[in-house]
């Protein structure tokens, strides 16, 4: 079984799980097994030859692990609704700022600008270019074309 | 819940009709409206002149710059309901309901990782215009590439009459027409670049208004803050309220998951985030690139606007409740007229107009995109399912007389369907494409072990499982509510997770093709 396909099986049965998270209405439960596929979906799409490019994973895998646990500490301060408005940052709500901040603001834009920082090294390397060009006789170097 | 609406239904409610025929600027906001159409217009000129080919009309020549497909991506995905939609449901259910938005934190990325650089190549090696060829030519399947031919077509003509319908009111509000006229002159501007410039002319006019979006947003989000004297100040108004002191839902409701539980709003978030993958008007917009390393910036150009604008549908939607509970505004009738309300009583009419075109806009270049997608399904698709294929010439005359069809049909359904249609109508929404089109195309590219049959059934089965759960819920049907309905399942998610699970275990229990080796070269780079 090659990595994708492990992968894949891995995909499977979080999937599995999280169906089981909605049909017992389990926040908690649906919240990690949400994130953990997102990201190996991300994760399946990056792969080269089964492996995974170590900065760029890494990067991807501690903004998840953040994603998660700021999830969970917002699910943890919503229990008791009158702690929701106990403290603010910047105006809004302690766990309501999480949200903002940590949850949106800064995973998307770590995930965004990791994908642009490690594009030519993890994304398409020009080797990878060359690989594919002689593999499928094309030409995908635009700015070259056009400089020659 | 039922405090709130007690509550608010002791307030007259706000009626922004009554608003608009009191409002004395509304002639310099018309102008404003009129002279926006104008460029849209003129945008659509300057396509229909370099549109020369069917690929010039479908894929817009594959000549997109990276910045363009950022902004023709955020305004494809977000950019109606940013303005419209948005800013209602945060006043209904409160911050939950950014968490449609805020799927952009991984959405784009997702776009980007699983489908971006793999559609990029496919068309490099293969002749691709629409999703469901990116379905032909991996599976080699002409069964899995009609259903999503199908699923494509079906689901984009009534998408759209759900769009115009949307348009017909904004037009209404602006022009003091009726929403059927409004419907008919939208469509009407939308026909004329749509059958001249095609997808060029829908991916400038992205860029044009997305672009104005992302200004007005800021302005308005600070016009929010000002009005309400802070975001402290308007959430504390919100908390505290006596109409929503039962079972502490004003704290609730400006808490991260707003009055809704937390799965539901987290459904919102996964749904969207995962399910972008299965868009077909988002999708396909990676076979216009010019150059496979315009790749790079994108995700990050389509995120950061995305995010800014989500800013705007917070700030009106808790400023406009907060005001409604503080006394100083009625209670709206209807939620979608948070953004409406807001814009007549606290900005300009300059201000108010950009906005009222820059939504006008919106709708129209998504309505393009879908009315493009759709006849390429027409003309390309559909044929395929019969083995054949029509000469260029014939698809840019068919494709433009096609996209001249969905319109007039959309029109049709936008004003003659009863309240039973309309919901089948949102029955056919992001969720229904998400569920049938994800797995094949976001797994299917990146896992060479998946199967035709796999991809067949998880489309049959996305689809299938996708439509009848919305329409069993619209129409409340007795079976959903004894059962999906009680346990308060989100639908797509749902379905999107058992198409994933067919798709996976069916590609698992049969044989795998031997890879073309083009396909394979794709999926191996």
């Amino acid at each position: 079984m090659d990595k994708n396909t492990k992968l894949v099986m891995f995909i499977l049965a979080a999937t599995v799980v999280m169906v089981i998270s909605q049909l017992t209405r389990n926040a908690t439960l649906f919240a990690v097994t949400m994130m953990i596929i997102i990201y190996s979906w991300i994760f399946l799409g990056t792969l080269k030859n089964g492996k995974m490019p170590k900065v760029l994973g890494s990067v991807w895998f501690i903004t998840m692990g953040v994603m998660i646990i700021s999830l969970l500490a917002m699910l943890n301060i919503v229990k008791v609704p009158e702690n929701i408005t106990q403290s603010h940052v910047l105006g809004f709500p302690l766990p309501t700022a999480i949200l903002f901040f940590v949850f949106w603001i800064f995973a998307g834009v770590v995930n965004t600008a990791a994908y642009s920082a490690r594009f030519e090294k993890d994304i398409l390397t020009k080797e990878w270019i060359d690989e594919f060009e002689k593999k499928t006789n094309t030409n995908l170097q635009i700015d070259n074309k056009e400089a020659s | 819940m039922k405090m709130l609406l007690t509550t608010l239904s002791d307030v007259l409610p706000s009626d922004p009709t009554t608003l608009v025929a009191g409002y004395e600027g509304m002639s310099l906001t018309a102008g404003i409206v009129i002279f926006y159409l104008l460029i849209v217009l003129g945008i659509g000129y300057w396509a229909t002149k370099k549109t020369k080919s069917s690929k010039d009309f479908f894929i817009a020549g594959k000549q997109i710059g990276p910045v363009a497909l950022a902004l023709a991506a955020f305004s494809a995905t977000l950019s109606g309901w940013l303005f419209v939609g948005a800013p209602g449901l945060v006043y209904t259910i409160g911050t939950g309901a950014m968490w449609f938005t805020m799927s952009t934190a991984v959405a784009y990325v997702i776009l980007w990782a699983v489908t971006g650089k793999r559609m990029r190549l496919l068309v490099e090696v293969k002749d691709v215009m629409t999703v469901a060829d990116a379905v032909y030519e991996r599976f080699n399947s002409r069964f899995a590439s009609v259903l999503a031919g199908v699923a494509t077509l079906i689901g984009v003509v009534l998408y759209l009459a759900t769009q115009l319908l949307a348009m017909g009111v904004i037009l209404g509000y602006v022009f003091n027409i009726s929403v059927g006229t409004g419907v008919v002159i939208g469509m009407v501007i939308t026909l004329l670049y749509a059958i001249g410039g095609g997808m060029l002319a829908g991916i400038y006019t992205d860029v044009f208004q997305g672009s104005m979006m992302a200004i007005t947003s800021v302005v308005i989000f600070s016009i929010a803050l000002s009005v309400g004297d802070g975001m402290e100040n308007i959430t504390n108004i919100i908390a505290n309220s006596s109409a929503l002191a039962e079972g502490g839902l004003g704290f609730k409701f400006v808490g991260p998951f707003g009055i809704l539980p937390p799965i539901s709003v987290m459904s919102f978030f996964f749904l969207l985030a995962l399910g972008i993958v299965g868009q077909p008007h988002l999708v396909h917009k990676f076979f216009m690139i010019k150059d496979i390393k315009k790749l790079k910036h994108g995700a990050f150009f389509t995120t950061i606007p995305a995010i800014i604008a989500g800013l705007l549908s917070f700030g009106v939607g808790v400023l406009v409740k907060s005001q409604v509970l503080a006394g100083n505004l009625d209670a709206l009738i209807k939620a979608d007229d948070a953004i409406t309300v807001f814009l007549l009583n606290y900005t300009t009419p300059v201000l108010t107009g950009l906005a009222f075109a820059g939504i006008a806009s919106a709708i129209m270049s998504t309505a393009d995109s879908f009315i493009n997608i759709a006849s390429a399904a027409a003309v390309r698709d559909i044929p395929l399912a019969f083995g054949k294929r029509l000469s260029e010439k014939n698809e840019l005359k068919y494709g433009r007389i096609t996209a001249l069809l969905c319109g007039v049909i959309s029109v049709v359904l936008a004003l003659g369907l009863s309240s039973e249609g309309i919901a089948l109508l949102g029955a056919f929404g992001y969720g229904t494409f998400a569920a049938a089109l994800a797995p094949a195309i976001g797994l299917g590219y990146n896992w060479k072990r998946a199967t035709k049959e796999g991809a067949a059934a998880s489309i049959g089965i996305g689809l299938l499982l996708g439509i009848t759960l919305e329409v069993a819920k619209n129409l409340q049907m007795a079976w959903y509510m004894k059962s999906f309905g009680k346990v308060g399942i989100y639908n797509g998610v749902f379905a999107l997770s058992i198409s994933v699970i067919v798709f996976i275990v069916v590609s698992m229990l049969t044989k795998p093709a031997k890879l073309d080796e083009k396909i394979d070269a794709v999926m191996s780079c």
